[in-house]
Order: structure tokens, then sequence, then C-alpha cells
């Protein structure tokens, strides 16, 4: 088996790129005193300026850093130099793990059990009457700023979108009064619809789709206590009230084998979000696991697209639950080997429909795929199956002639997402091979 | 009224606004919608209109059918060539990515000779670039594969790249793609190539005169001869420069004829006591208008050089170098050797040199590089280091090695930067054995505590990309022995060398 870990995908795990840089100049034999591996920990001690070596070390079932050197970043230059000197060749032993090593690995694993005891455990509640309260009092803002909402809305219909100027502050104006009823998710929507003023010749029709959406949320969260707990769930989600990690970690998990089928980095105002999708390999399920993390602060995040393990996820709850938590992992991660999928678009889009039915205001449907091709149509990128259906891609996607050139335009696995009008492909298996597209 | 339609009316609704938009479009355009829309009929207009634009949009998106096509486009035939291995596609995606673009001839080179396609995934990278960078477009069309090849046809824009020029473009194409014919034709049949060029050649515009005449370097013999020397009667100098130049590499010209007749009257050998014997080379006084012709001008164009010196060096560079030895017994290398007793030495050094180039004499250019190094004066130096790239040019990879490896052995010319200059200067992937002289030379360039500026830049920009990658076991064990003063330097020339290591061993197993 070779090593997953490729210098490419090792650098990505850089915080910032002097510590890639400083990382590559460290991936020299000759700056280290020792070096060793086993099948999960690599180590080695690299002559810095001070009189002892530091003590570098690389736990590889996460991969997990540590490094005695006094550097603030993480992983350092050295945990980046140790590895991209050993990761990238296939794990082979080499060298006893030294006591250093050993002890480390001990109370990491004493750690993880503890993790575990705790995740089952009930979350305690401090002071139960408080938290009520404070939760009541967040309810209240929130419900004062949707009727605010409500009226801003009725106000840009009845006025018509031909009279809001394409600079107009009205939106932005609206999104600050809803970031200060403490509903974030509600006033990004707001944003949304702003960047819809701009968006080409059919504006007016997006941004009705958009400001229909809106409403619609609205509606349900005035009669919340009408819906299903799953919906329920969903318009808290959508207007920004999420639950506490440790919340949703109480909730009930589900085991699985699950394959890493692709993963966007996204940045926003300095603000980086790592969207990684998994599929079930049995139950063809699919979680998004989404991480926040400062630009400049490193990825904890060690997922790996073409990957499949072992763990418990635990959903968050909705009325069409995909965004989940890693609860615990039982293996290591292997390659994946087999694509999983609908087994043509018409199957495809119907799944589609139903997820909306369960979920409407779903902007982005994981949608995996078999046996389809890569085809330019009317100068445009779509995929086309057997049927001779086919599916437009984004006109914004920039890997059509990557995908066009691994496919030889024959059929292939592929997952993307499916914004109700375009695919947008994060990966594809094509003769037995797995490509991510970032 | 079918669903577009009615989604387009309620946009429309939405944008006049429904204070003056009238009555709402609030009828049923699917059969099926009927009692959801009854339910929202009664509501203030502007939440009826909300209401049923996110039904419209909802029951559009849930029950889309994805058209159809008529035909599936001809899938790619089977892969002619193994694909490389993942380990080897990825060093491509990391040269692609700007780490080591250096390194993408050495990359395409390996590929080639592996027997093996280029990964799939960088098709479209390597194709674009093939489409951008003309030097290196033969080497990345011709390790395509069958796969890659299949991809170039279904891009308009790179159907050309693999397209050969038709003898039809000489007349319609563009300039350069007049020029690819041109330079296919030299290769394939001059002559069909020279009365191409002849045909046309009073209407074409000067540029293209002198680009069309550079064309004939490519398997250029006597059968050019005639139409090079009409070409010393064109109006554009530039022109007339670039047949002079051409007509310089045939001996057997009326040209050389020429020059050798003007070269003669100022070259006397007098022999001197005991056998020995003086060389004297003077300047030609006047200038005439064959001169002129000839592409010998009246004033100099290189400065130090007097006019009538440059005079001397362009009459040196154009005459057959036969002249040397049968004029005076010794040829033009050993002439280069008795410099200092010459009156004009800078014109005959220029001269030689210029003649070495373009007379395309690789033993020449080999003893001007040598002495180069060696012996000549910084002001000759300076003078015909300009040349160096073409000199270098002239030199087979075994050359180049045979001219340089005995400069290397020389310890005490580091300080001269000369060494360093050529050793830049031999692009070529150099052998094992030839790295392995370099290595005592790499100690010392990182030895000193005064750091010689443009050796460190080539320590890391030129030199690890040509040195043999099986030399860097011996290197490491060599350097690690030592604490060398520019560890930076160091290191980043073993990083790009350890790189190159592994995509050698990739691609050669």
């Amino acid at each position: 088996m070779t090593s997953p870990w490729t210098a490419e995908r090792i650098l990505a795990l850089a915080p910032d790129p002097a510590s890639a840089k400083a990382g590559q100049g460290l991936a020299n034999p000759r700056k280290w005193v020792s070096l060793g591996q086993s099948d999960r920990v690599l180590w080695g001690e690299c002559q810095g300026s001070g009189a002892s070596p530091y003590q570098t070390q690389i736990d590889l079932s996460e991969p997990a850093f540590k490094c005695s050197c006094p550097s603030r970043k993480f992983p350092c230059k050295h945990g980046l130099g140790l590895f991209l000197l050993l990761g990238p060749s296939a794990p082979t032993a080499r060298g006893t793990p030294p006591e250093w090593v050993t002890k480390w690995i001990a109370s990491r694993d004493q750690k993880q059990q503890a993790k575990k005891e705790k995740a089952e455990k009930p979350p305690e509640v401090a002071d139960p009457a408080a938290q009520a309260k404070r939760a009541a009092d967040r309810v209240a803002k929130v419900m004062a700023g949707m009727e605010d909402l409500r009226t801003w809305l009725r106000d840009l219909v009845r006025n018509g979108f031909a009279s809001v100027p394409a600079d107009s502050r009205t939106f932005e104006q609206c999104a600050a009064r809803l970031i200060d009823a403490q509903a974030p998710g509600a006033a990004r929507m707001v944003r949304e619809l702003a960047a819809l003023r701009s968006a080409g010749e059919e504006w007016p029709s997006r941004m009705l789709e958009q400001a229909a959406s809106l409403f619609l949320l609205l509606e349900a969260f005035g009669r919340l206590n009408d819906l299903p707990a799953g919906t329920q769930a969903d318009v808290r989600t959508l207007l920004g009230l999420s639950l506490r990690e440790d919340e949703v970690l109480a909730g009930e998990s589900f085991r699985e084998h699950w394959m890493v089928l692709g993963q966007k980095i996204e940045e926003e105002d300095r603000l980086r979000t790592i969207r990684t999708w998994l599929l079930g390999q049995a139950s063809g399920r699919a979680a998004l696991l989404l991480e926040f993390s400062y630009t400049g602060q490193p990825l904890k995040s060690t997922l790996i697209p073409g990957l499949r393990f072992d763990a418990d996820l635990v959903f968050y709850p909705s009325n069409f639950p995909l965004r989940a938590l890693i609860k615990q992992r039982h293996s290591g991660s292997v390659p994946l080997d087999a694509g999983a999928g609908h087994p043509d678009i018409d199957s495809a889009l119907h799944a589609y429909g139903t997820a909306l039915a369960r979920h409407p205001w779903l902007e982005r449907c994981p949608m995996p795929l078999q046996q389809v091709s890569i085809v330019r149509h009317h100068n445009r990128w779509a995929i086309c199956d057997n049927a001779r259906r086919v599916l437009p891609l984004s006109p914004r996607y920039p890997h059509g002639w990557e995908l066009l050139a691994l496919s030889g335009g024959a059929p292939i696995s592929l997952f993307g997402e499916f914004d109700g009008r375009f695919i947008s492909p994060f990966s594809i298996i094509s003769e037995g091979a797995f490509h991510a597209f970032a | 009224m079918p669903l577009p339609e009615w989604t387009d009316q309620l946009a429309a609704s939405a944008m006049l606004g429904t204070e003056r938009a009238g009555q709402l479009p609030l009828t049923d355009p699917a059969a099926s919608l009927g009692p959801i829309i009854a339910s929202i009929a009664a509501a203030p207009a502007e939440d009826a209109l909300l209401s049923a634009a996110a039904i419209a949009t909802l029951y559009t998106k849930a029950g889309q059918l994805a058209p159809t096509i008529t035909a599936l486009p001809p899938a790619a035939p089977p892969l002619d060539k193994p694909p490389v291995s993942a380990t080897s596609s990825q060093h491509l995606a990391l040269i692609l990515n700007g780490h080591y673009p250096e390194v993408l001839p050495e990359y395409l080179d390996l590929l080639a000779a592996s027997g093996r396609s280029p990964p799939a995934r960088h098709l479209p990278a390597l194709l674009a670039i093939a489409l951008q960078k003309e030097h290196l477009r033969p080497r990345i069309v011709s390790t395509l594969g069958s796969r890659g090849r299949w991809l170039t046809a279904q891009n308009p824009e790179w159907a050309n790249l693999t397209a050969l020029p038709e003898i039809e473009h000489y007349h319609t194409g563009t300039r350069s793609q007049r020029l690819a014919l041109l330079e296919r034709l030299r290769n394939t049949d001059p002559a069909q190539s020279r009365s191409l060029v002849a045909a046309t050649w009073s209407e074409e515009q000067p540029e293209d005169r002198a680009a069309f005449a550079r064309t004939f370097a490519t398997n250029l013999s006597m059968e050019d001869e005639s139409f090079l020397e009409s070409a010393l009667d064109d109006r554009r100098k530039e022109v007339r420069a670039v047949a002079a130049r051409l007509l310089a590499a045939l001996p057997e010209s009326r040209f050389a004829g020429r020059m050798t007749a003007r070269l003669a009257p100022l070259v006397a050998v007098n022999k001197l006591a005991f056998g020995t014997s003086k060389i004297s080379i003077s300047v030609p006084e006047s200038h005439d208008p064959s001169m002129a012709r000839d592409g010998i001008d009246a004033k100099s164009s290189r400065p130090p050089l007097g006019d009538k010196a440059a005079r001397l060096a362009i009459i040196i560079a154009a005459t057959p170098l036969s002249f040397w030895p049968a004029t005076l017994g010794l040829d033009a290398a050993a002439l280069l050797k008795r410099l200092s007793a010459l009156e004009w030495e800078e014109a005959v050094v220029l001269g030689l040199a210029t003649g070495a180039v373009w007379q395309k004499d690789a033993a020449l250019a080999a003893a001007v590089l040598q002495a180069a190094a060696l012996e000549l004066c910084e002001k000759h130096y300076r003078l015909i280091a300009p040349l160096f790239p073409e000199l270098m040019a002239l030199l087979s990879a075994a050359q180049r090695e045979a001219a340089l490896a005995p400069l290397l052995a020389t310890r005490d010319l580091f300080d001269g930067g000369a060494l360093v200059e050529l050793l830049i200067l031999a692009e070529h992937s150099w052998s094992k054995s030839f790295s392995g002289q370099f290595l005592p030379f790499l100690e010392r360039l990182a030895q000193p505590a005064t750091p010689h500026y443009a050796a460190l830049q080539a320590l890391v920009k030129s030199f690890p990309f040509h040195v043999h990658p099986g030399i860097l076991p011996t290197i490491t064990a060599r350097l690690s022995a030592s604490e060398p003063t520019h560890s930076e330097h160091l290191d980043q020339f073993l990083a790009i060398l350890h790189f190159r290591q592994t995509m050698h061993k990739e691609l050669s197993s």
C-alpha cells in the first residue's frame, strides 16, 4: 500500500506559506540527528538553534503533531519537515520508538478513551433555570427580528424589485438588524438576496426565488410548534440558532464505513470553512462535516478525499440530516476501493426531489452518480448517463477539461453537489482510480 | 399556463411591485397545485406573491427532468501506453503548480524515454503550456499518447497543436503558421521551401523577409547560395545581415571567396631567426560599397572596437576557418593562444569567436570558451561574453563536458566567475562522471566566507537542474562531513536534486 500522504497534502496542513517553505527546508535528512518510523508514528530529533535537539513526532492515525520547539505555529516547521521527509513513502518500520514517543502515544490513547467516556455521559447543565432563561431571551429577540424581516420583505415586494437600486443599502441594513436579533443565518440569506441583484439577466426571478425561500422560513417560524421535530430543528439552524457540539454528540450515533468523497475550503472575511462530504459505503447515506478556522490558523481536519474509515457519526437533528460530527473512529484510513451512487440521472433527480420535500431550503444537495460520462454539450460541460439524459455542470466549474481528460469520454463514478440547476463535481472514480477536485 | 410562463409572470409582478402589478396570476399551472394555490389566494397580495413563488420554485426544482441528447460523442481509444505511476503524476503536479517549473523539460524527456503516457489529469495543463511556449511544444506533443491526441481533437484551440502545417498555409496563413511550414519543409524538402520563399520574396514585408531568410539555417547548402547572394542586394539592412551570416557558413560561396580575398593581404608571416616566425595582422584601411553589400559596415557597431578594427572582426568571422592553417600553418584555436603577440588582438578575438558561431565550428567554439575561462584578459572576456550562449549551443553534451572538465580541475579559477557562467550555460543533463568532477568545485563554492553572489544564485537556480541526480548520496555524505558556510543555498540545492532523483527513479522503473 502506498502512503496517502503526498507532499501536496502535507503542505496543505501548513498554517501559512512561511511554515510550508520552512518545512520543505527541513525535509532534508541532514537536518535530523535521528529519524524513525513505525506503522503508527513518525519521530525525529531536529537540531535547532538550542543546545538539545527538538523532539518531533507525528501520530499517523489522525494525524496529530507534537514538537518540543517553542513555536506557536501548528503544525510547526519541524512537524511539517518530518512529515514531508518520511510521510510520502510507504510505511516501513525503522528504529525502535524511544521513550518520549511511546509515552506520548500512550497518553493520547488515554485521552481518547476519556473523551469517549465523556461523550457517552449526558451533558451536564450547570444551572438549568439560568440556561432556560437565556434561551427564552434569545427566542424573544429572534422573534422580534423576524417580525422586522417580515415587514421589510413585504415592503420589498409591494414596492417592486425595480424600485431597489443595484447599490442599495437596504439589504445590508436589514442583515445588520438580523445580526442584532441574533439570527445570523437569516442575515446571511438576506445578504445573498443582495448579491442576486447583480446576478445577470435572470436576476428578478432568482431574487424572487430567494425572497420566497426567506418568506417560507418566516412562515415556518411563525408556526414552529406545529411542525415535525426535524423541520423545527432545520428552521432553528437556518436562523442561526445552532446546537453546541456536545448537545449534538449526545444524540444517536450511526456506525458506517465512511468514504471521503469531497472537500472544499471556502474563505470569507478571514473565516475558513472546510466542507467535507462523506458517503456511507453500505447505507449510501451522505454526511457533511463542517470545520471552521480563522485564516492563519492551521486546519485541524485530517480527512483526505479518497480514503475510507470506520467511525460513529452523529447527525445534527434535521428533517433531512446531512451535517454530522465524528463521535468516534474505529479504524485508521484506508484508500477507498469503489464508487457508489445513483445508477442514472433520473433516480438522482428523484432523490433530490424527495430531499427537497423534506428540507425545502436545501441549497446544496449531495449527488453521487455512477455510470455517467463527461460531455461538452452546446459548448458547456454536462454529465450524461446511459439513457443520454444530461445534467449541466456549473458554468463556473473550472475542471471540465480535467474531467474529460481523465474519463476519456467513458462512464465514471462521480460525486458532486447539486444546487437545483447545476452539479459541481467534487471527485470522480475513473478506471478504478480516485481523483478529487478542490 | 405552462409552469415556466407562470414563474415569469410571478417575477414580472415582483419587479413592478404588488402595489402596481394589479391582479396576481394565481391560477393553477399544473392541475395539481389547485388546492395549495387556493389556500394562499386570500392572503395579502405580498404574502400571496411570495407564497406562490415558493410553490413555483419548489415544484419546478423537485419535479425537474433532465433533457436528453441524441448521441454521445465517441469515447477515447484505449491507452496506447501504460500511464505513469501515481507518484510520478504527483511529481508533474508539483512541477506544474510552480514548485519546480524548471524541471518540466527534463520530466518530458524522461516521460518520452519511459514509453508511458502522461497522467491524464494533467493533459489540459500540458496542452495549455504547449500553446504558450513554443520551445516546449514539440516535446509535449510527442509525449501526448492516444488519450492526449484524442483530447486535442475535442478542443478547437488544441487541435492545431497536432496538425501539421500545410502548403496552403504559406499563402493564406498567419506569419507564425508560414514560418512553422517553412521550418518543417527545411527539414524535409529544403528545395521546396526555397522556391516557396523565392516566389513571393519581392512582395513580402522586410520583417518577414528577414524571418524567412533565417529559416535557411536548417539544412543550409550550396543550393541556397545564389538565392542568398541575391538577398545581399536587399533594401533592408537586417535582411542583408541575415544573408551574410548564412553565406559565411558556406566556404565555397562567392561571398566566402570575397572575404578570403579581403583578409589575405592583411595577414603576413615574417620568418625570424632560429626557425621562429612572427604573425602580423593589420586592419583594412579603406571602405567601399562592395564591403557594405557584404555586411561590413563603415562605422563600428561594436564599441570599444574602432571602425577599422570592427571591419577586421567581420572579415575574420566571415572568412572560412580553413584560411588559417593554409596561410599560417596553425589553426584558429592555436591562433587564440598567440593573441598577445598581435597588434589588433581584440578584433581577432571577436572575429574568431563570431566565426565559430557563424561557421558552426564546434572545435573552435570549445577552444574559445576554454580560453575565456583560462587565458583571456578581462577586456577580451567582456567582448566575447555575449557570444557564450551561441558558442555553448554548438557543442554536444560530450563536447561541453570535455571542454569544461579541465576547467573544473583548475583550482584558482574560481574568482573569475567565468566558469560559473559557462556551467550555467551548459544546460544539458550532466553525466554522472562530469557531475562527480563538479563536486570539489561545489564544495569550494560552499566554503568561502565572502559569498560569490552569481555562484550562490547558480547553486539554487541552475546547477541543481543539471547535476546528475545519481550523485546525491555522494554529495550528501561529503557535505555532512563539513559544516558549509552557505548551508541555506546548499539545502535548497539538495532539495531540488532530491526531487529530481525521485522523479528519475519513478520514471525509469
